[in-house]
């Protein structure tokens, strides 16, 4: 029985939680404190929380969340958008944040994984990878900058020098899939695991409950949902429990 | 005398343990100041960052004295994860690092503990149960379920532990890793109760009522 992880992606504006498709098209969802209370107490594994307008702010805003949801939510939790720096991530990892994410700032440059990792130990850093399907048909290009802009970088093998540079966990989003309910892109995450050790943590596309059992033959070891979840198309509970009937488990106990 | 204090060595991601001792009724100090330290009911010594950075941050404190006398008081003290790691002889983490020496043991990078097996990660991130190699569980573990699951994430484990210190192991690859050690009024976890839910909560009130 494979084990994976269960996580909520709650992508936060401002003081709201919102959804997008495609990562565009943005719409507002809700107060992210209660989802993520709600989310917790349903026994999700765990949270991930991505500031979608940190660049725009020139810093990541999510402090004041994490001090809060990290108080009454005791599972993981990984806090993401616009960090540039250690002691930007030293700000969030003091707020309640047990692992940062970094994209747009590693592209540019690559060394900061590994003055976080240095700083923090691999375990609390997570590379996300927004990949997009090149047009030619073959492979996948490294979005940045919340899916707008191109990197111009192979993204398996920005994956596989992620993890060289000190990368704990690959967070690899599907950008065409992302908010469609279209099911994984299980050959992008494929590729990405023939390539490295670290855990891959997947998101973009679920839509059926028998995703999950792509995403797990896919060598993926954490599942993260997000549209899905926030409009109630279907529930922690339901995404568990399709699990263990299958090849593949979540935790299955201690949030009741 | 204060209660619970959970030691500070100036990294990673304290307050979660402290929201989590705050969640089940306690107002834990945290600190590395020595006197703190020793007039604790019950000391803390939470996991995150690397062992090299841990033991020098004590030891510039002189807050790794302290932690080794309170050991000897025979109250409470639990490390969690690196802070379980830090009880033990020493670390191989980038050159060798003494530790506190409270348990006889060695700290290893993953692969150098068990033969990769065809699904091996390193980190080891993610929820697994225990084994447990008593008959009777642990003042810890009381009133835990068998398959209870808590939050690992590590790159290093502990070996050559005297199989009598190690309460309970965990599955990683095709080893069996030390997951919780007692000797004495010492106990350690190598993963995260703070952030295994409402399991974890159970073993800190169990911990608190040692």
């Amino acid at each position: 029985l494979r084990k994976l992880r269960l996580a909520a992606r709650l992508d936060i504006k401002g003081p709201n939680l919102i959804k997008g498709i495609q990562f565009e098209g943005l719409r507002v969802v809700g107060d992210p404190r209660s989802f993520a209370a709600k989310y917790y107490n349903e026994g999700i594994d765990e949270i991930i929380f991505i500031d979608t307008v940190a660049s725009l702010y020139g810093r990541n805003q999510l402090d004041g969340l994490l001090r809060e949801v990290s108080a009454q939510a005791f599972i993981p939790l990984t806090a993401g958008g616009g960090i540039k720096s250690v002691e930007e991530a030293r700000v969030l990892f003091n707020s309640g944040a047990d692992k940062i994410a970094v994209n747009t700032a590693a592209i540019a440059k690559p060394t900061l994984i590994s003055e976080l990792a240095e700083a923090f130990g691999s375990q609390a850093i997570v590379v996300s990878i927004q990949a997009k399907r090149v047009a030619s048909g073959s492979g996948w290009e490294a979005l940045v900058e919340n899916g707008r802009e191109h990197s111009g970088l192979d993204a398996v093998e920005w994956a596989t020098h992620a993890q060289t540079l000190g990368a704990g966990e690959i967070m690899v989003t599907s950008v065409d899939r992302d908010g469609t309910k279209s099911g994984f892109d299980t050959r992008l995450f494929s590729a990405i695991r023939s390539e490295v050790r670290v855990p891959i943590t997947v998101s973009g596309g679920l839509g059926a409950l028998s995703d999950l059992a792509e995403a797990a033959d896919s060598g993926s070891d954490c599942v993260a949902v997000g549209a899905a979840l926030h409009d109630n198309s279907v529930s922690i509970e339901e995404l568990k429990n399709s699990g263990n009937t299958q090849e593949f488990g979540f935790r299955l106990g201690g949030w009741r | 005398v204060t209660g619970v204090v959970i030691v500070d060595y100036g990294a990673g991601n304290i307050s979660s343990v402290r929201n989590a001792f705050r969640h089940i009724g306690s107002e834990p100090l945290v600190s590395h100041d020595p006197d703190q330290i020793s007039n604790a009911k019950s000391v803390v010594l939470p996991g995150v960052g690397s062992y090299g950075a841990a033991m020098s941050f004590l030891k510039t404190t002189n807050a790794d004295a302290a932690v080794v006398q309170f050991a000897k008081t025979g109250k409470p003290l639990l490390g969690i994860c690196l802070g379980m790691q830090l009880l033990f002889d020493r670390s191989t983490e980038f050159g060798e690092t003494p530790g506190l020496g409270l348990i006889g043991g060695e700290v290893e990078v993953l692969h150098n503990i068990a033969q990769p097996s065809e699904d091996w990660k390193i980190p080891n991130v993610g929820w697994r149960s225990l084994k447990s190699t008593r008959e009777k569980p642990d003042s810890l573990l009381l009133g835990l379920p068998s398959d209870a699951e808590f939050y690992f994430t590590h790159s290093f484990s502990a070996t050559r532990v005297d199989a009598a210190d190690v309460l309970a192991t965990t599955r990683w690859s095709n080893a069996d890793l030390v997951a919780v050690v007692r000797r004495g009024n010492l106990w350690g976890t190598q993963f995260h109760p703070e952030k295994s839910g409402l399991h974890g909560l159970q073993l800190l009130s169990n911990f608190l009522s040692a």
